[in-house]
């Protein structure tokens, strides 16, 4: 009672004092312009009080005690154009808020590779941005599928369509001949293993597992991608390719909300690029399949939780293809108290698929019936031909099998707003992968392939690998934000620590009796395993100066040691300087140009450096001692080099933004080149030194290009809106110091994939043969130039189209030249099919035809056209908030320049372990991506 | 401020304290350093075996590809080498590189044992074997290449600058055991390579002599389970998906000489074995003029290689051939087969590919008494000699060597190695041998189950160049 009447009297008291001062508060909605969508967590801010509230999971929000008056209102919203306005309130005010879609992402803050975030504008350097909005028009089930066709500066190609397998990731040219050109991968500040494929892995012939297909994708907030040189500078001696950052979903404040969504659809093995018909016919099942999630998030004042688990059933294309994943995401965020919050993050996946044999290998059924081992199986009659379909489903139903990956990530961020302007952030976290592969070989399976006679009982086998990688990760740092009148300044420092500690073993066992699934039967167990561990550790500033909001500098330094440098390696330095002019903000310029045809013209130039450590141990000289016969062995293992260090790769990079139309339309022009010093080659033991490769300091690699992105909103009405984008993309790529011989990064002894002085990384070298009128062969020239896996031109696009909640998206990607090598070709012509670009009977060496098997690898793909619909409020009532439905298909379309996929590379990545060179270009019995229809409902509580 | 002075030294004294907690810089190397195996107790034995290892890595990368360039094998349809099928031998061959490669990683870990190990773990016995090691490197050196570097980086030198240095080698490993067979057989080798007669037939007599049993072999020795298991088993036999190389089909009945004998158990290839003493010995009679010497020795030869055991493997998966546009070769035992077209047709060369075949794993030959009886001359003598050579030494990597075919100095040892000149660059291959892509040609008439082979290369041998004496 006595609480009833204290609290009665607060509020009269209260209520009194705000009549006396005449209070009133703003209370409204905000929503997205077209869609009419609800935007929770954006910030309403009274500019003269220094006060402000976010808007609550409806997207409502009140600022209350605000004296009756005229106010500067500051609205923003990430990736929302941000609304000044000016407010009178009286009383209770309602403002109701419709924000626009920031086309040309002017206002964006980023934080990767910056230490803590800054504005984007003041930046030198250009960051590639994908946002919650644009994910949920990505029914991808991997990373590298999200990023493909919505980067407007990388290619990405999924190297088979075989689940969990490896994909080449590639933006600036090539950078290095050691390893793959993917970017290092952070979430929420925490690095985790992007590696393609393991040491010790089984391969089924070229189809390797890749750990950047099981990163936790789930509840994904944003994606930033930097593209090396001066942004990445803060990464130093690991990040010479990029950067990707993942931040998960944090929650926000309010109504807590629940969504569950299920997809269900078909997934279809494509036709476009088989040679024989009879080859889908016999291998490819139309599966089905099956995806629900479920997530809830919300929070108080000062706590907010977000939470999504999904559950996937990939029946696949063919055999042998399937998938199981299970996904858990949480994240959750408290303010602590006025100077600390934490962010803390936990992720799991879980993911089982089983695979078949392919591309390299004789046992791959895709590869026999398309590489013409069964003959011209469109040729056969009904008795063959269902002989032969018996034969491949009796292979398909003994191939066993199996990979299970279970991973868990987490990411813990303390941050501290110690005093105005001053904050420091520590992140700590880590990424576990486990990935288990049993592969069990039959006498049946061995006897149906043909590979052994029947009545084989000793041939059977199991290998089972066991991987399992840590990855920890250790950030702190001190942002220090000062103004003095039209100078701003941005002060950061920090060290940074990772490590990684790869441990993988392989057991082989034989003679194993059909049937059984344990190792304990085999009459002999060969056991390998491999540890490879590397700490990377630096320090690092940066400053970032800002005069009249307008002229921007920055430069900072990382300096960075690494256990993979060798003894007598000092730790690297690696700088950057970068400037920035928002030549648009001149109020000349804003006198002379209108803003309704030019409204943001800004001007950047940086030069940047960064790394790529050596391959850990490759620094001594090292004994390989293995057992041989019952014994030990010991003989000379790698060469080693005290003088091992990072190859470094420094960019000079300049660019213009421009922003159009009130910049509705916005370009993005960056011209860059990088020269890789001190570039680590295998190139430089002679044969008869006795030693096998080993990686030196000794090679140079220059790539020089241009990247173009244009967004447009063609059309932005209350109702409805159209955007286009698409981009252009080129580089050169040149090593202009090869260090010693050329050596072999990929492909085949008929024709490889070599690195070479005053070539492209990873060209196509091999034999010419070159055909008089009448098509006899009259030379063959040897060690020809045959060509390059890099393209004249790559880009993407994509169309974004919404009438109130009607959205319809298409994305898609292409490429320009560049050339593929059609392997599955080779097998063809060794069979005899026949084919017009050399005379039958031209010879059986198929090393001297080599040049005939280069093709043109241009392409257009379509990804994805999705189409999804909000249905209106009046169809459903209760906790029912809103009800999405979409339909999407992936893949639907792909024009290519010849009859080959070029995207597929089985062979290619096959051939390079974790620490290899990734330049693709060997289409070998390779399955390509299937299509998918998707079906969708997405309910929201 | 007394509780503050506290505090803030209980703060510093736990962020110093803990930095060792957080410290994620110490890294282990699981590896041996190379210095860290050598200094292991008894390292010699585990070095030396390593040197066995190395021979059966280094017999990987040249065997196959040996065999190819032969008329022993043709390349119809794999993705091993096709070049030296047709003759082509360039130095940017990356085959002839990696068993350069491999040759040179024997010698100079060989030569590793030697200075750095049996200095400080002088195991007389394995001293031997690390001589004997190296002295199989200069061997395999001079058999094979043109020139070949016989150190590090150095200029190449030719075959008889390698014959001399494993002879060299061979002395020493016998001045350590005096009776050891494959010492004295592998001297006798480098002397008949070398052409030095006197001594080769010393050594051969002397090898005769210490081998009690008349029946020795040494292997090049593979590991089923942990490796190096045996390439050219599986080049011969054991690929399921693509077809086998192909012999030629008077050599047919020799094939496969290697193959998987169980899941975790490969076939060994002979390196040395007694038989050759016998060959050197039939060589040097013909030499001094002494048919009928030659003649029995050559019945002995035969004799013993025919009398060596057989395994037993199921073939009837193989293939010979037949896809495409390789035409369907001669599988059946209804074919006879002549050497060339002047010589007769010889009945049994060709077997059926059934599920128990006896095939030799050791040596065998067609070659009969009454063959040996029937030789009239010298140059009867010397082709009925390369043919037991042929055919004892089958799929064993020899017949290049009696071919007088050498491979070139490849292009990276020559762009890595500044002594290298462009005449180490070139193959060799002699003037009197009809065009190499004939080396495997046939005509078969099925019609009748008759094979003609095009050439008959031991007559070619003892007519154009003869007695390698």
């Amino acid at each position: 009672m006595f609480k009833k009447l204290l609290s009665s009297g607060l509020f009269c008291v209260l209520f009194s004092s705000l009549a006396f001062a005449q209070f009133g508060s703003i209370t409204g909605k905000i929503v997205d312009n077209v869609t009419g969508e609800e935007l929770p967590g954006a910030n309403v801010y009274i500019v003269e009080l220094e006060k402000g509230a976010s808007s609550d999971i409806n997207g409502d929000f009140t600022i209350s005690a605000v004296p009756n008056g005229t106010y500067n209102v500051r609205v923003t919203y990430i990736g929302y154009l941000r609304q000044d306005l000016t407010v009178t309130v009286s009383g209770e005010t309602n403002l109701d808020l419709f924000l626009e879609e920031d086309i040309a992402g002017l206002e964006e803050i980023i934080v990767t590779g910056q230490g803590q975030a800054i504005d984007k504008k003041r930046l030198s350097t250009t960051v590639d941005v994908i946002t919650a909005k644009d994910l949920e028009k990505i029914p991808a089930q991997r990373l590298d599928q999200v990023l493909q066709a919505n980067l407007p500066n990388s290619q990405v190609r999924l190297s088979s369509g075989q689940p969990g397998t490896s994909s080449l990731i590639r933006g600036r040219g090539v950078n290095s001949a050691l390893t793959s050109t993917t970017p290092v991968v952070y979430i929420d500040g925490v690095r985790v293993d992007n590696t393609n494929g393991s040491n010790r892995a089984i391969g089924t012939g070229g189809a390797q597992s890749s750990a950047l297909a099981d990163i936790p994708i789930e509840n994904i907030e944003r994606i930033e991608v930097i593209k090396g040189g001066a942004a990445t500078t803060l990464y130093g001696a690991d990040a010479a390719n990029g950067v990707i950052q993942i931040f998960t979903k944090k929650g926000v404040r309010g109504a807590n909300r629940l969504t569950f969504e299920s997809t269900l659809g078909a997934i279809k093995g494509t036709e476009d690029f088989l040679f024989f018909d009879g080859t889908a016919d016999i291998l490819y099942k139309t599966g089905t399949y099956q995806e629900y999630k479920l997530s809830t998030s919300g929070g108080t004042e000062n706590l907010t939780y977000s939470f999504s688990g999904s559950m996937l059933d990939n029946d696949g294309f063919k055999a042998n293809t399937d998938q199981v994943r299970h996904n858990l995401r949480t994240t959750v965020s408290a303010q602590v108290n006025d100077v600390v919050n934490y962010t803390g993050s936990l992720g799991f996946t879980s993911s089982e698929f089983s695979r078949d044999d392919n591309a390299n290998s004789s046992f791959g059924s895709y590869s026999s019936l398309e590489g013409a081992r069964y003959g011209d199986v469109d040729a056969l009659d009904a008795t063959a031909f269902d002989a032969l379909d018996a034969q491949i489903t009796d292979i398909q139903n003994n191939v066993d099998f199996l990979e299970d990956i279970k991973r868990f990530q987490t990411s813990h961020n303390l941050q501290f707003s110690i005093m105005d302007g001053l904050a420091a952030k520590v992140v700590v976290g880590a990424d576990n992968r486990t990935s288990r592969q049993r592969q069990i070989q039959t006498n049946a399976y061995l006897i149906a392939l043909g590979a052994v006679p029947i009545g084989t009982s000793d041939q059977g086998g199991i290998t089972v690998f066991e991987g399992d990688y840590l990855g920890l990760t250790v950030e702190g740092n001190i942002q220090y934000q000062k103004d003095f009148q039209d100078i701003s300044t941005i002060t950061v420092v920090g060290g940074q620590i990772f490590r990684t500690d790869d441990r993988q073993v392989r057991l082989v066992g034989s003679e194993v009796p059909d049937g059984a699934k344990t190792l304990n039967t085999a009459s002999d167990v060969a056991v390998s395993d491999f540890r490879r561990t590397v700490a990377n550790y630096g320090f690092f500033f940066q400053e970032n100066v800002g005069f009249k909001d307008k002229y921007f500098v920055e430069f900072g330094a990382r300096i960075d040691d690494n256990t993979a440098f060798g003894e007598n390696v000092d730790p690297q330095f690696f700088p950057k300087v970068g400037v920035s002019y928002s030549l648009s903000s001149e109020s000349f310029f804003q006198d002379l140009v209108p803003q309704n045809i030019l409204s943001n013209v800004k001007l950047r130039a940086n030069y940047g450096a960064a790394g790529n450590f050596p391959t850990p141990f490759s620094n001594q000289v090292l004994a390989n001692v293995n057992p041989f016969n019952g014994g030990q062995s010991i003989e000379f293992g790698t060469a080693g080099d005290p003088n091992l260090k990072p190859e470094r790769s420094e960019t000079v990079e300049f660019g213009v933004d421009l922003g159009f139309w009130n910049n509705r339309a916005n370009l993005e022009f960056t011209s860059y080149s990088t020269v890789t010093k001190d570039a680590l080659f295998n190139s430089n033991n002679a044969p008869s030194s006795g030693l096998g490769a080993s990686l030196q300091n000794v090679g140079e690699i220059e790539n020089k290009g241009w990247e173009l992105a244009g967004k447009v909103l063609v059309l932005q009405k209350r109702d409805y809106s159209l955007s286009i984008r698409g981009s252009v993309n080129s580089f050169t790529n040149e090593v202009t110091a090869s260090g010693g011989a050329p050596f072999s990064v990929g492909g085949f002894s008929f024709l490889g994939s070599w690195v070479e002085e005053g070539k492209p990384i990873g060209y196509f070298r091999g034999n010419n043969p070159v055909f008089d009128g009448s098509g006899n062969l009259v030379e063959v020239q040897p060690n020809a130039d045959l060509g390059s896996t890099v393209a004249d031109l790559f880009g993407s696009f994509g169309l974004n189209f919404n009438y109130k909640s009607l959205g319809f998206n298409v994305t898609g990607d292409y490429q320009s030249g560049g050339n593929i090598v059609n392997t599955t070709e080779v097998l063809k012509f060794i069979r005899g099919v026949p084919d017009d670009r050399y005379p039958q009977g031209a010879g059986s060496n198929f090393f001297d035809l080599a040049g005939i098997w280069v093709e043109d690898a241009s392409y257009v793909k379509v990804r994805l056209i999705t189409l999804d619909y909000t249905l209106p409020q009046e169809w459903y009532s209760g906790i029912v908030r809103s009800i999405n439905i979409g339909a999407s298909a992936v893949n639907p379309f792909n024009f290519v320049a010849n009859n080959v996929d070029p995207e597929v590379s089985g062979a290619g990545i096959g051939g390079q372990g974790a620490t290899e060179v990734g330049v693709g270009g060997f289409v070998y019995g390779t399955e390509s991506q299937p299509r998918q229809f998707l079906g969708s409902i997405k309910i929201d509580f | 401020m007394k509780k503050n002075i506290i505090l803030t030294t209980v703060l510093v004294f736990s962020v110093f304290a803990s930095c060792d907690l957080i410290d994620g810089t110490g890294v282990e190397n699981p590896n041996l350093t190379l210095d860290a195996a050598r200094d292991l107790p008894n390292p010699a034995t585990a070095f030396v075996n390593g040197l066995q290892e190395q021979l059966a890595s280094t017999a990987n990368s040249c065997l196959t590809t040996q065999e190819l360039a032969t008329d022993n094998y043709m390349n119809a349809q794999t993705f091993y080498n096709q070049n030296v099928d047709g003759g082509t031998y360039r130095d940017i061959d990356t085959d002839f590189r990696n068993c350069q490669a491999a040759i040179g990683t024997l010698r100079e870990q060989a030569d590793y044992v030697l200075t750095d190990v049996i200095t400080i773990d002088p195991v007389p016995a394995k001293e031997a074997e690390a001589y004997f090691f190296r002295g199989i490197a200069s061997l395999w050196s001079g058999e094979i290449f043109t020139t070949l570097p016989n150190d590090a980086v150095v200029a190449a030198v030719p075959p008889a600058t390698h014959f001399a240095e494993a002879i060299a080698d061979f002395t020493a490993a016998l001045a350590i055991d005096g009776t050891n067979v494959s010492y004295l057989l592998a001297r006798a080798r480098a002397n008949y390579d070398a052409g030095n007669q006197a001594a080769a037939v010393a050594d051969a007599n002397a090898a005769i002599t210490a081998d009690a049993s008349g029946t020795y072999v040494r292997y090049i020795i593979f590991d089923g389970v942990d490796g190096p298991t045996n390439t050219i088993q599986d080049a011969l036999h054991d690929r399921g998906g693509f077809d086998d190389l192909q012999p030629l089909p008077r050599l047919d009945f020799l094939d496969p000489k290697f193959f998987d004998i169980s899941g975790s158990v490969d076939s060994n290839v002979p390196l040395l074995k007694i038989e050759e003493a016998h060959l050197i010995l039939a060589e040097a009679e013909i030499a001094d003029g002494d048919l009928p010497g030659a003649r029995t020795v050559m019945t002995a030869v035969a004799n013993l290689a025919n009398s060596r055991a057989k395994s037993t493997v199921d073939d009837s998966g193989e293939g010979r051939s037949g896809q495409g546009t390789v035409a369907q070769r001669p599988d059946t035992s209804a074919y006879s087969v002549r050497a060339s077209a002047s010589d007769p047709f010889v009945d049994g060369l060709v077997l059926d590919r059934v599920a128990t075949l006896a095939t030799p794993s050791i040596s065998a030959t067609s070659v009969t008494a009454a063959d040996i009886t029937a030789i009239a001359n010298d140059v009867d003598a010397l082709t009925t000699l390369y043919l037991l050579r042929q055919e004892i030494f089958f799929a064993e990597g020899r017949r290049m060597f009696d071919l007088g075919i050498r491979w070139p100095v490849s292009e990276r040892e020559a762009l890595l190695n500044p002594n290298i000149v462009a005449s180490d660059r070139v193959a060799t291959v002699p003037a009197f041998l009809p065009p190499i892509s004939e080396h495997d040609a046939f005509t078969d008439n099925a019609a009748t189950f008759e094979v003609t082979i095009q050439h008959n290369l031991n007559r070619t041998i003892a007519t154009g160049r003869g007695n390698r004496f």
